[in-house]
């Protein structure tokens, strides 16, 4: 727990950035961008909280703290109100639309 | 005092054996337990039902045997199993018991391994003194097809498994045996097979613990030359009638992946598709000049990224192998690529 925010921590995710020349703030903030890439499809935003936690919101204003990745997607699921599949057709279809316009 | 003194703090290796019911674990743990030196193998032993006859049987040749009282360790208990580890590790830190260098944990035939591997990794105490070893799953050569095509349970622990062992091979006929090795080995490519009647006490192909847990170069081979054959084979292997929607997928991928963008698809897809998932194990390259990343995970659960010291040969190209039900493997593929594209932009 943070002795200063209160806020827990519920230790590390496989997924976690590994060794790297990167610092760890630059890291952060990388991962964050190419979440938000996939959340934009279901219209949510994913921002940093203090550089520990994560806040994410719909664009009706409903927001949710995540601490980990897991955790993001059943959030997501709960705020959007689909089912979040990398697997999905349409997903695929508005990331490749993506890639292309970039 | 003193005791406290000799004691080791290294992390232990917990192998898991499982097998269906009747498949010949505690005949399997005698053979491989008789004749070993005393105390060095801690034994946990999860039975259905009241009285622990698996129990007795082996406590002659296990005498550090500890029994899970209350039914399947796959679902209900997992608290148990928690606290059964960490009182044997506890005992042997405090001296109260010999320091054994590993613990093997001898599940009911009807358990699905995935939650105990959960249990092991998650677990916040249990990971700081505990990693996983193998998981050895026992085959009944007689009975497999019967038990494929019943019960659901059976093909998580084939699925699941780094090392198959094949029982009752002398109750079988040559040409049964070799088409139940063929299914077996398209249910789980990555698996390597041995017959029951090879195994040997103390055999250290059971009891090394795993290529997850080494980081030489021999193991970095082992990972290679695993996925490779797969690799080599079909792509996209269909396991069999019986199982048709059971599928391998073997992806290739010739540029170093950013990791971050792997990590949050893998995320994704095992939040969405982790029952389907069956196995999937990887080697990664995560960038020029770093060492290769081993990856491996059974249905939801999946262990944390070992580095690996550097490359076998000079392909550094990554791979990936995935066992699934259910899904088709081209979904698969073309999701990742399509991510791996687009978060890259």
């Amino acid at each position: 727990m943070c002795g200063l925010c209160g806020l827990l921590n519920d230790g590390s995710h496989w997924s976690d950035p590994l060794a790297s020349t990167l610092p760890a703030r630059q890291l952060r903030y990388a991962r964050l961008k190419a979440l938000n890439k996939v959340l934009t499809p279901y219209r949510l935003k994913l921002t940093d909280f203090q550089g520990s936690g994560y806040v994410l919101s719909s664009l009706t204003g409903r927001q949710e703290m995540v601490s980990n990745i897991d955790q993001l997607w059943r959030t997501a699921e709960t705020l959007s109100g689909r089912t979040i599949d990398p697997l999905d057709p349409e997903l695929l279809a508005t990331l490749e639309n993506h890639c292309a316009s970039a | 005092m003193q005791a406290r003194e000799k004691v080791d703090y290294s992390t232990l290796p917990v192998s898991v054996l499982t097998g269906f019911l009747g498949s010949g674990k505690t005949t399997l743990l005698q053979r491989l337990l008789a004749g070993q030196p005393a105390a060095e193998t801690a034994l946990l032993i999860n039975e259905v039902g009241d009285v622990g006859i698996d129990h007795r049987l082996v406590s002659e040749v296990a005498p550090e045997v500890r029994l899970l009282p209350s039914g399947c360790v796959c679902c209900s208990i997992r608290g148990e199993l928690k606290d059964a580890l960490l009182e044997l590790f506890t005992l042997r830190q405090q001296g109260e018991l010999p320091p054994f260098k590993r613990i093997l944990l001898e599940t009911t035939g009807l358990a699905d391994p995935a939650p105990i591997l959960a249990t092991l990794s998650h677990d916040s105490q249990l990971r700081h003194h505990l990693k996983l070893g193998q998981i050895i799953t026992l085959v009944d050569a007689v009975n497999a097809e019967l038990q494929q095509s019943l019960h659901p349970e059976w093909l998580a622990q084939v699925t699941a498994a780094d090392r198959l062992i094949i029982s009752k091979t002398d109750l079988t006929d040559q040409a049964a045996l070799a088409a139940t090795k063929q299914r077996l080995a398209g249910l789980n490519p990555t698996a390597e097979q041995l017959e029951a009647h090879q195994v040997i006490a103390g055999d250290d192909r059971l009891f090394a613990t795993g290529a997850r847990m080494e980081e030489d170069l021999h193991h970095a081979t082992a990972w290679q030359y695993t996925l490779r054959r797969v690799a080599n084979s079909d792509r996209t292997l269909a396991s069999d009638a019986l199982h048709g929607t059971t599928r391998t997928l073997s992806i290739t991928l010739d540029d170093p992946l950013d990791w971050t963008h792997f990590g949050i698809w893998l995320s994704m897809l095992l939040r969405a598709h982790g029952d389907k998932v069956l196995r999937m194990k990887g080697i990664l390259n995560i960038g020029k000049d770093q060492p290769p990343v081993a990856l491996h995970g059974v249905q939801h659960v999946l262990h944390p990224p070992l580095h690996l010291h550097r490359w076998p040969d000079n392909d550094h190209r990554s791979q990936l192998v995935f066992i699934t039900r259910g899904l088709e493997p081209t979904q698969i593929e073309r999701s990742l690529t399509t991510f791996l594209a687009t978060l890259a932009t």
